[in-house]
């Protein structure tokens, strides 16, 4: 019986190569409830197997859930995982600082709905980085995509505590999200027009005045287009700045809908073997991705098409549509391994434009439509 | 046949092949080329092969041990300081048209 067991986990088994895609995979295999395999980590390279910051991820994913088994080889090249049932409650982590905290908090965003209990995570490390999306676009951009699919957001809330800068990180960030038997389905394809271009400007353990100057540089772009653009400053002091400095800037548009679209530049790290950022430099490259993301547009930004669209896969058996700009390369994966978790596949369609509305709004718009998997929150049966 | 090979160039089937490889696309248009076999066909196969090699090695050799980031890096920037450039996003704004 036991022997049959396994084997029919076996045949489920998904098997994967190689380190991309790590956390999508594991984040698809709990919430699907499919064991996954992933061999040949980084097996070609001098220094093989897994990383700090990849380790850290399991057991933080070992902590949000209860009774999943992970096994990994010796020499970290392999990973195999079977999920347990998602559990939330109460947690606390110190994420690695060779990646940002978003890195982390990203791909747990669309799980925080589906556990036993209501999610408050405590995260510590790094804030702001140049690897991943900062935790000030997961706050302007990514949880009002999340927000979209609870109808009513009593508690989700994103709190920057404390700031950190790599190297040494510091930072700590505190999120809470609130329990769904099931999400809605959603129907967004027109984003709007710009409204406003709000922005953040920080600056940890170096002058103030680096903020100010980032923002002059952004504003010299960005009011060449619309004359409401206002960007915070948020130089902090002591334990609330980090162990490390450094500085950058984050810029969102706002549309008449509520589409928020967001950009962002982050100074080099302190003891890096690049020169020391300028700040003029940043706050205008900050501006051109921001023009660079509008020219791309849709209805969420590229950083978060792949959450738009598992929440959408998760929604109830029902039609959802989304209208995005281009697909990024990690969102054609994510599609990839969404029909192999969930069997999910999108139809796409390119916006055809009438010849007579002859819009300059960038870049050509994508159509995805999916009917949901009908996903339910095993834990909340009732209301 | 000419349908299909216009309907190749829309995007629309492109964009689905490249999401999901070739098997989904080739089984959609599997009724469609049954009843032709003129050049199209062919080149349409043709056509299929290379992307189907470009799409592999994408697939199981570069991107393989790529950094995780769900960031969308773009290669080159377009050059936002020329006006026409500028002009080609003024009416995503409510300044615009």
């Amino acid at each position: 019986m036991s022997n049959n067991d396994s084997r029919q986990q076996n045949l489920n088994r998904l098997k994967y190569e190689g380190c991309n895609f790590f956390r999508q995979r594991l984040v698809l295999a709990t919430l699907s409830c499919r064991p996954v395999s992933i061999v040949n980590i980084r097996s070609k390279e001098n220094d093989p197997g897994l990383r700090e910051f990849e380790a850290s991820f399991i057991r933080l994913l070992d902590k949000i859930t209860n009774g999943s088994k992970i096994e990994v080889n010796e020499t970290g090249t392999a990973v195999h995982y079977e999920p347990g049932l998602l559990y939330g409650g109460t947690i606390e982590h110190d994420c690695s600082t060779q990646r940002s905290i978003s890195y982390y908090l990203e791909p747990l965003l669309p799980l925080g709905p589906f556990c036993k209990i209501p999610l408050n995570l405590t995260l510590r490390g790094v804030t702001n980085d140049q690897t991943d999306p900062s935790i000030d676009i997961i706050r302007c951009s990514s949880i009002p995509v999340l927000k979209r699919f609870l109808l009513v957001d009593d508690g989700l809330l994103l709190k920057i505590a404390k700031r950190g800068a790599p190297p040494k990180g510091g930072g700590e960030v505190i999120f809470t999200c609130p329990l769904r038997k099931q999400l809605r389905a959603l129907q967004y394809v027109d984003p709007g027009k710009i409204k406003k271009i709000r922005g953040v400007s920080y600056a940890l353990r170096t002058s103030p005045t680096m903020t100010n100057r980032m923002i002059e540089a952004a504003k010299g772009i960005l009011l060449k287009y619309i004359p409401d653009v206002f960007i915070l400053t948020d130089h902090r002091k002591g334990p609330a700045s980090g162990l490390s400095p450094g500085f950058g800037i984050t810029l969102t548009a706002e549309t008449i809908n509520g589409t928020f679209l967001s950009a962002e530049a982050t100074s080099n790290p302190q003891g890096d073997k690049q020169v020391p950022s300028v700040a003029e430099e940043l706050g205008e490259r900050a501006a051109v991705l921001l023009l660079e993301e509008i020219y791309r547009g849709g209805c969420v930004d590229s950083s978060n098409q792949h959450l738009v669209l598992l929440l959408m896969a998760l929604g109830p058996k029902d039609v959802s549509r989304v209208l995005l700009g281009p697909l990024s390369p990690y969102t054609i994966q994510f599609l990839r391994h969404m029909r192999d978790f969930f069997g999910t596949v999108f139809k796409m369609e390119t916006n055809a434009r009438g010849e007579e509305d002859d819009l300059r709004i960038g870049t050509e718009k994508v159509l995805m439509t999916c009917v949901g998997t009908g996903y339910t929150n095993l834990s909340k049966t009732m209301t | 046949a000419s349908e299909a090979f216009y309907q190749r160039q829309t995007g629309k089937g492109n964009l689905r092949k490249l999401v999901y490889g070739p098997d989904i696309a080739e089984e959609k248009n599997s009724d469609e080329s049954d009843d032709d076999d003129g050049d199209e066909d062919r080149l349409g196969g043709l056509f299929k092969i290379a992307s189907d090699k470009r799409h592999h090695t994408q697939n199981t050799i570069s991107a393989k041990d790529n950094v995780d980031s769900s960031f969308f890096r773009v290669d080159k920037l377009q050059d936002w300081s020329k006006p026409e450039v500028l002009d080609s996003i003024r009416d995503c704004f409510v300044t615009g048209k």
